[in-house]
């Protein structure tokens, strides 16, 4: 203990001697550390941290999928989470539910667009939350459409309420049906997404349609069931119910994950790419603080020749050396955490906006136990080889020197060895932005099928009695696009039931089926279903390739029509223009009615091809009708392009629908440039970052460079004077120096390429448009590494050239 | 061979001061000549010396090397002038510890426009005349001073100059092994080979045929 303290004492003494090398150190570890705490509390709050709920490892997610359809993830139908429900002696309580917006109004104060889900009586009780004030839902309170009943979050009901404690009991209205409130959730509970009010369902189970589905949901198991029994015995049922419900199920399976999987499913693997990549940038940090020891360890031999001479044996001059790396990193730590802190809310924000678990993101005991280890770790990491080395120090010959030429071969190949693996590192780093970047770029060169510039888009669901005429809906819409035409600067204004790259979150799927063929399931033709009005194709600039857009005598009297896109069209009409005049019926099911049209429809039109989901996706079948021709759609996501900067019409937008119906608010304005970034929000992100810490390897692998062969002229210096006197020339010892350095450069990065080989794999799924050993940034980014490093030789190598031989051999 | 000319040599020192240590030198040295320069300590030899094997570039004065007025020869040229016709001996050998005896006698060569062919044979028939063949595969660490001085001598001479330099050879090696240098020294200038060399032994000088004693920076 008291060697222990000894040593502490010694080593604090060496660092303050030393303050440069010192400032050194602790800044690259410093920023190493720092950087790797910060990307692990994201780590942490998001992969690590359980889920706030308790036993929340027992909750599970139960998707749908079809392979022969090839759809892997897909929302659930009712009824087969009905019959799921019924395996009692699989789960403890399960729930089903459907998210989405509602105007919610209190005291006669303008009514607010606020999130809420319908979920079902079993809800609260598979989480295992209890509300803070009053219930939760009972079987009684689900008694059909409109709902009576509401549970409001912690936080809706302080900002509305003045956390009324009377609250219980109280009338508002939700989009102008008037609710009871029944209860109030606890502090930060918003599932699902940010959910502030949660009602009933409303399902009718006698309307509800299997093939309906748009349902989310979850269960809790019994202690003692696992997620593969689980799965097992729902596959079972799923296959049982393919067989009974051929029309609605055929080809249907079921597959459950943990809620906390699910819920991070998109973002884990950027998370864990950024994770490896940080680490990596560490590692070099470590060797190139291994390296500065090195060096500073040749200076040191006399010092320990002394300390062995005076009977110090080999484990104690390493656990010497040891304490003074661990403290080195230790300090180093301390600064990282600090900045950590600081690095963690840079990130925050960088992230977009709906990633999950951020709430979860901080410092907990988990994140202080890493960048401890981490410290400790690194300080063994980058002490360990100086420390062997001068443990390994032969007494006689080094006190016999001085100190002088007895760098030995051991300490030069160890500093190569550094230099190696961090040229290797850093290329691999590289390699793995570069395809990341490219990626990126190819990303933003995918032609969306529409423009994006100077459209402002928003939501608006017409709420209240007024409405339940669907023929209100459509003139409602009708109206505002004829109000929004001639305001000056707008170019064309229209609708959609669902936007290109879904900013609203809701798509719809429907089937179709050409006419002529059979009317059955096997028939069908899957393709995303809009609903429009107004000039919507203008609007976004879709291009027309053959036929006509709507117009208004495709109302409710007159021939259906259907406007389909390319890829529909040459799939299965062969062309654009072959494709005019064909006609289809339309097949599916939408929230408790069967919406299979019982008529044909004509295709007036063939249009381009939009991205519906992302831009990473296949646009697919499409095919668009008029609102006037289906006019159950109460909601619509508007667009207009404008004349100027999009974002000034959004006043623009909410006065003239006030001026139609002053109590309906719309939200999510944006402009469609904004949906686009947003859409590849996580991409850029990750992309940023892996390339902030490729630039930083780059840099870290320079210095390393640099100061290896900066050493190296050093110790070489009387030699060059000699090679000089025997008639090198300037180019001649510039050569020898670079060659010195490039040779290892070179090695790694052959070494990095086979690694970065076997190592891109593993973003391979972060990728676009570009193969993980994409031959172009194979080549490219060595190409790079090499030069940084031959500028990174040349400033030791002039050195090494401008040497004044008569002084480097007066050297000895 | 050699004429030097008002050859000085100046140190700046702190405060616009300046330090000669070689003033207003005027030498001839025939070819064939084996001259030593004698002196006491800080005479300036050694800078002499290498202003001579156009080590030290930073000197007033003229230098006519042959036909080439140094004075007036770029760096490069006078580079390629010192390749092709001096070799330079060194009182502590300065032999490479990481080379070979038969790399170490390559060194030279492979700063002058040779073959590799010529090179490895050069190298074979300068072991062979310095009698080291059985040594060519050691490291200095494992020769003796004498043994290491010789490969140094071998190594000035492998590209065959014309005028050999050598500041104190035999400075850091027993009497006997000196005279062996020496006596190398002699029969390299008997074949012709021109010499100048710094000394403080008599005994070596008198191998030479001409003395020139510096003293403070003035040929006395
Ligand atoms: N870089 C320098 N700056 C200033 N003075 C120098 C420098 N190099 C050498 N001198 C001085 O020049 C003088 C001559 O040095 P030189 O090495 O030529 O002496 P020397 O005759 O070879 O002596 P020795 O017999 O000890 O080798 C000395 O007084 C020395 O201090
Ligand atoms: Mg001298």
């Amino acid at each position: 203990m008291t060697t222990l303290l000894q040593d502490l004492r010694y080593g604090l003494r060496m660092l303050l001697k030393h303050k440069g090398f010192t400032a050194v150190a602790v800044i690259a570890l410093g920023l190493g550390i720092g950087a790797n705490t910060a990307i692990f509390s994201l780590v942490n709050g998001v992969l690590l941290r359980p889920l706030p709920f308790p036993d929340a490892e027992r909750i599970i997610y139960i998707e749908g999928k079809n392979p022969a359809a090839g759809i892997t993830e897909s929302n659930i139908s009712f009824l087969d989470f009905t019959d799921w429900s019924q395996q009692t002696d699989l789960f403890a309580s399960t729930a089903a539910y459907w998210t989405g917006t509602a105007n919610f109004g209190a005291d006669g104060a303008e009514p607010e667009r606020v999130p809420r889900a319908g979920v079902t009586t079993g809800f609260f009780s598979v989480l295992g939350v209890q509300p803070v004030l009053g219930r939760t839902f009972v079987p009684e309170d689900d008694k059909g459409w409109p709902q009576s009943v509401a549970i409001i979050s912690h936080g809706l009901w302080k900002r509305r309420f003045g956390s009324d404690p009377a609250i219980v009991g109280k009338q508002v209205q939700m989009s102008s049906w008037p609710l009871t409130i029944i209860g109030v959730m606890p502090p930060g509970f918003e599932y699902p997404e940010q959910t502030q009010v949660w009602v009933t369902t409303a399902a009718n189970l006698r309307d509800e349609p299997r093939d309906n589905r748009v349902w989310s949901a979850i269960a809790r198991l019994n202690t003692g069931i696992d997620l593969k029994q689980a799965q097992t015995r729902l596959s079972a049922i799923n296959a049982q119910l393919d067989k009974q419900f051929r029309e609605t199920n055929k080809g249907w399976d079921v597959f459950v994950s943990t809620l906390h999987e699910r819920l991070v499913r998109e973002i884990k693997p950027s998370l864990l790419a950024l994770l490896g990549a940080v680490g990596f940038v560490l590692l070099i940090a470590c060797a190139n603080v291994a390296n500065l020891l090195l060096a500073r360890g040749a200076a040191r031999q006399k010092e320990i020749a002394i300390r062995a001479a005076m009977g110090a044996s080999r484990t104690r001059v390493l656990r010497q050396m040891l304490t003074e790396s661990v403290l080195l990193s230790a300090i180093g730590g301390v600064a990282g955490l600090v900045l950590s802190i600081w690095l963690t809310d840079l990130l925050m924000s960088m992230l977009p906006e709906g990633a999950p678990r951020l709430g979860q993101i901080g410092i907990d005991y988990r994140v202080l136990a890493f960048a401890l280890g981490v410290s400790a770790l690194t300080g063994i990491l980058f002490g360990i080889v100086p420390a062997l080395q001068a443990s390994k120090l032969d007494v006689t010959s080094a006190l016999k020197e001085g100190g002088r030429s007895g760098e030995g071969h051991r300490r030069t190949s160890a500093r190569s060895l550094l230099l190696i693996g961090e040229v290797a590192l850093s290329l691999m780093l590289l390699v793995g932005a570069g395809l990341l970047i490219k990626s990126f770029l190819r990303l933003q060169e995918v032609r969306p099928g529409f423009d994006a510039r100077n459209v402002l888009i928003a939501n608006l669901a017409l709420q209240g009695p007024k409405y339940r005429d669907d023929q209100q809906n459509v003139e409602f819409f009708r109206q505002l696009k004829e109000r929004l035409e001639v305001v000056p600067g707008v170019q064309a204004a229209g609708g959609s039931v669902n936007l290109p790259l879904n900013p609203s979150g809701y798509a719809i799927g429907r089937g179709f089926i050409p006419e002529g063929r059979p009317l059955t399931v096997d028939e069908a033709k899957d393709a995303m279903f809009s609903t429009i009005t107004g000039d919507y194709f203008r609007a976004l600039q879709i291009p027309l390739l053959s036929g006509r857009t709507f117009e208004s005598r495709d109302n409710a009297d007159g021939p259906k029509v259907v406007i389909i896109n390319e890829t529909t069209a040459k799939r299965y009409f062969g062309s654009p223009t072959a494709a005019i005049g064909k006609r289809l019926s339309i097949w599916s099911a939408f929230r408790g009615r069967r919406r299979d049209e019982k008529f044909m429809r004509e295709i007036v039109g063939v249009v381009g091809d939009t991205k519906t989901g992302s831009l990473t996706g296949e646009g697919g079948a499409q095919i668009y009708v008029p609102h006037a021709q289906d006019s159950q759609w109460n909601f619509m996501g508007l667009v207009i392009r404008t004349a100027g900067d999009p974002a000034a019409f959004a006043r623009t937008l909410r006065h003239e629908v006030q001026a139609l119906d002053k109590d309906q608010p719309i939200y999510n304005v944006r402009t469609m440039d904004d949906v686009v970034a947003n859409s590849l929000g996580t991409r850029r992100v990750s992309m940023q970052l892996f390339a902030v810490f490729a630039i930083a390897a780059l840099l870290l692998a320079a210095i390393g460079i640099y100061g290896v062969m900066a050493y190296s002229v050093t110790q070489r210096t009387q030699e060059i004077g000699i090679r000089m006197a025997l008639g090198a020339q300037k180019s001649d010892v510039l050569a020898l120096v670079i060659r010195q350095g490039m040779t290892l450069t070179l090695i790694g990065v052959v070494v990095g390429l086979g690694g970065a080989f076997v190592l891109t794999r593993l973003i391979a799924n972060l990728l676009f448009g570009v193969a993980a050993t994409d031959p172009l940034t194979f080549v490219a980014i060595p190409l790079l590494l090499l030069f940084v490093a031959l500028v990174a030789c040349y400033l030791p190598a002039r050195r090494a050239a401008r040497l004044d031989p008569t002084i480097a051999l007066a050297q000895s | 061979m050699i004429t030097l000319k008002h050859l000085e040599r100046v140190y700046p020192l702190a405060q616009g001061k300046f330090f000669y240590v070689l003033r207003d030198i005027n030498l001839d040295f025939a070819e064939g000549e084996f001259v030593s320069i004698m002196g006491p300590s800080g005479a300036g030899k050694s800078t002499l010396l290498h202003i001579l094997g156009m080590h030290d570039h930073a000197w007033g004065g003229e230098y006519f090397l042959g036909e080439a007025a140094v004075h007036q020869l770029k760096p490069k040229a006078r580079a390629t002038l010192r390749n092709e016709q001096i070799g330079f001996v060194f009182q502590s050998y300065h032999l490479l510890d990481d080379l070979t005896v038969y790399e170490n006698l390559d060194i030279p060569l492979s700063y002058r426009r040779f073959s590799k062919a010529e090179r490895a044979g050069m190298v074979a028939d300068t072991l062979d005349r310095f009698n080291i063949v059985g040594k060519k595969d050691l490291y200095p660490r494992q020769l003796s001073g004498g043994q290491q001085q010789l490969v140094g001598v071998a190594r000035a001479i492998i590209a065959n100059p014309k005028l050999l330099l050598a500041d104190e050879p035999t400075g850091n090696l027993h009497s006997s092994q000196g005279e062996e240098i020496m006596a190398l020294f002699k029969k390299l200038n008997d074949e012709g080979m021109t010499i100048i060399q710094v000394t403080h032994s008599e005994k070596n000088a008198a191998y030479g045929n001409r003395v020139i004693q510096l003293r403070d920076g003035w040929v006395v």
